[in-house]
């Protein structure tokens, strides 16, 4: 779908007067980026959406809905419930990752004879790679399916229609203050997950197994870059807009009655996930 | 004067056609009731008032405006003259019954807390629902839901307001009592309301305009005692129920 007609469906106009007019269009050119890729993904590769279109307008509505006035106290609930869903899961998987990672590891390395190696693998594998996508996939399964029941659950109930007629665009009042939450906290708590599977990786490296723990941080910090840094920010806020957008647009689209709201979560989960790892694998190779 | 007006509405489900060319004019100003069979469309015809279906074919003129043509922030517009009780409530069931009565005032109006506070304790007293404002949706009887609906419907002072079924599943003294407010807030306001109900003969006491819609069509319009006195089989069949019945199981008997 181009940007033209994405723009009459949003009934906007592109040469609105506008003092974040600049800002909104590049953010625009930025959705459509997102959501080609989903199209691609989407489409092509699995055919997981039978109306990419409509994902595109959604996700658009919801940027947008942020320069008609955020709701600062709304976003902090949803960060809040966001974060109080997932951390205790994400200590978890992020301390048992990193644990199995520094076994795993030290017996690769070891026959390489290499083991002071260790701190540098983790903390790589761990930033680059699995901090954002196992940390997204358990934060989709908490807090992802948790937003798609409770839209699913306005939208049979009549909720969604009833904001529609007090004149209150539900995407902009529900959708938008998630969006925002999840691009704060998702980041936060997979940063969270990695430091946890650092210190994990740390116990078993070092307490356990008897690497020198200089040389282990040493290393370490010798081989993290910005760059690496920087993969770990574009793919937790990648995976951020695609937990929200999709688990959102599913509760927000969703079948008749119970069945209908259990099968928008089950399919939040399993294309949210399924797209992580999709766009796991665009992103690396688009970065490398 | 007639504030809305609906001219030649289609809509299909699949291959049911629950409305097939609805035309109706709405007083401004008046209490007019929409009134047929269970299943026969009502709500229907009632959500494409407020522009949250889209007719297949056919124009709907609010003051002029075809709201089926509107971009969604005229729709918006007109809809913030709107009060709407749902048939189902539609409450929002992670609010308690305060947050859900104040929700629009608060969403749409910069009034203070004070005087947001004092607005939602009037009408609770009036819908006897004192001292319910802490309890959330599913704590409360059905006939509640529906009171609280209503106070949700009516707070913003609305021009236009849209009952489904607004007594639907209340006591006698209860359904009165909501017809009393209806009626008094009417007269105070002058707001238009449009009510779909079926509780024949009591709705009339407070209709003003009434409409019948018989499969997909509205088949009879005007004052209460034209409609009353409507020869048309539809209508008595309808109004008089009882007596129809009566007599079916006569004629059958014979
Ligand atoms: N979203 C929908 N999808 C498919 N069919 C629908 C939908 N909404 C309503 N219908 C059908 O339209 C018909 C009219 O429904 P509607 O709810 O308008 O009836 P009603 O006149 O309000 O009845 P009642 O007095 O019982 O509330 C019904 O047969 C129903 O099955
Ligand atoms: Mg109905």
């Amino acid at each position: 779908m181009g940007f033209k007609r994405a723009l009459k469906l949003m009934d906007i106009k592109e040469k609105e007067p506008n003092k974040n007019n600049k800002l909104i269009s590049y953010l625009m050119r930025f959705n459509i980026f997102i959501a080609m890729g989903l199209e691609k993904t989407g489409t092509m590769a699995l055919g997981l959406f039978g109306d990419v279109g409509r994902v595109q307008v959604f996700l658009h509505l919801s940027i947008i809905g942020i320069f008609k006035g955020l709701r600062i106290r709304k976003v902090m609930e949803q960060a809040y419930y966001i974060g109080s869903k997932s951390t205790v899961i994400i200590l978890f998987t992020g301390l048992f990752t990193g644990m199995v990672l520094g076994l795993q590891g030290y017996y690769g390395l070891r026959r390489v004879g290499s083991e002071g190696m260790l701190g540098a693998l983790v903390a790589l594998s761990l930033i680059r790679e699995l901090g954002p996508v196992i940390g997204s996939l358990m934060i989709t399964g908490r807090a992802g399916s948790a937003m798609a029941a409770e839209l699913g659950t306005m939208k049979i109930t009549e909720q969604l229609d009833a904001l529609e007629s007090m004149a209150i665009d539900p995407i902009h009042f529900l959708v938008t203050p998630r969006l925002v939450a999840s691009l704060i906290v998702i980041p936060l708590l997979i940063a969270i997950f990695i430091v946890v599977g650092l210190a994990g990786s740390y116990l078993i490296g070092v307490k356990l197994l008897g690497i020198n723990p200089g040389i282990y941080i040493h290393e370490m910090e010798k081989s993290i870059v910005f760059k690496d840094i920087y993969h770990f920010l574009i793919k937790s806020e990648i995976f951020a807009i695609t937990i929200t957008l999709i688990s959102s647009y599913k509760g927000y689209h969703c079948g008749h009655g119970a069945m209908g709201v259990g099968k928008a979560i089950t399919q939040s989960v399993v294309y949210s996930s399924v797209l992580i790892l999709i766009w796991d694998y665009i992103l690396t190779s688009m970065m490398m | 004067m007639d504030i809305i007006k609906c001219y030649d509405i289609f809509k299909a489900f699949g291959d049911q056609n629950v409305l097939n060319g609805v035309n109706l004019n709405i007083p401004k100003g008046k209490i007019t009731v929409v009134m047929g069979a269970s299943g026969g469309g009502k709500s229907v015809f009632l959500k494409h008032l407020i522009g949250l279906l889209k007719p297949d074919q056919g124009r709907i003129l609010i003051d002029g405006n075809d709201i089926t043509r509107l971009g969604r922030r005229e729709l918006m517009e007109i809809r913030s003259r709107f009060g709407v009780l749902f048939q189902g409530g539609a409450l929002f069931d992670s609010m308690n019954v305060y947050d859900n009565i104040a929700f629009p005032l608060r969403e749409k109006t910069t009034l203070s807390l004070k005087q947001i506070a004092d607005k939602v304790k009037e009408l609770l007293e009036q819908l006897k629902l004192t001292g319910m404002g802490d309890k959330f949706p599913d704590e409360i009887s059905g006939g509640m839901k529906k009171r609280v609906a209503l106070a949700r419907a009516l707070i913003m002072d609305p021009e236009i307001i849209f009952f489904d079924e607004p007594v639907a599943g209340l006591d006698p003294i209860m359904m009165w009592n909501i017809f009393g407010l209806i009626k008094s807030t009417h007269e105070q306001k002058k707001y238009t309301a449009v009510i779909v109900s079926h509780d024949i003969p009591h709705i009339f006491s407070i209709a003003e305009y009434v409409a019948m819609l018989h499969k997909g069509k509205i088949v009879a319009c005007g004052q209460p005692d034209e409609v009353i006195s409507s020869p048309l089989k539809e209508v008595q069949s309808f109004i008089n129920a009882e007596k129809w019945h009566n007599n079916q199981v006569e004629y059958e008997k014979n």
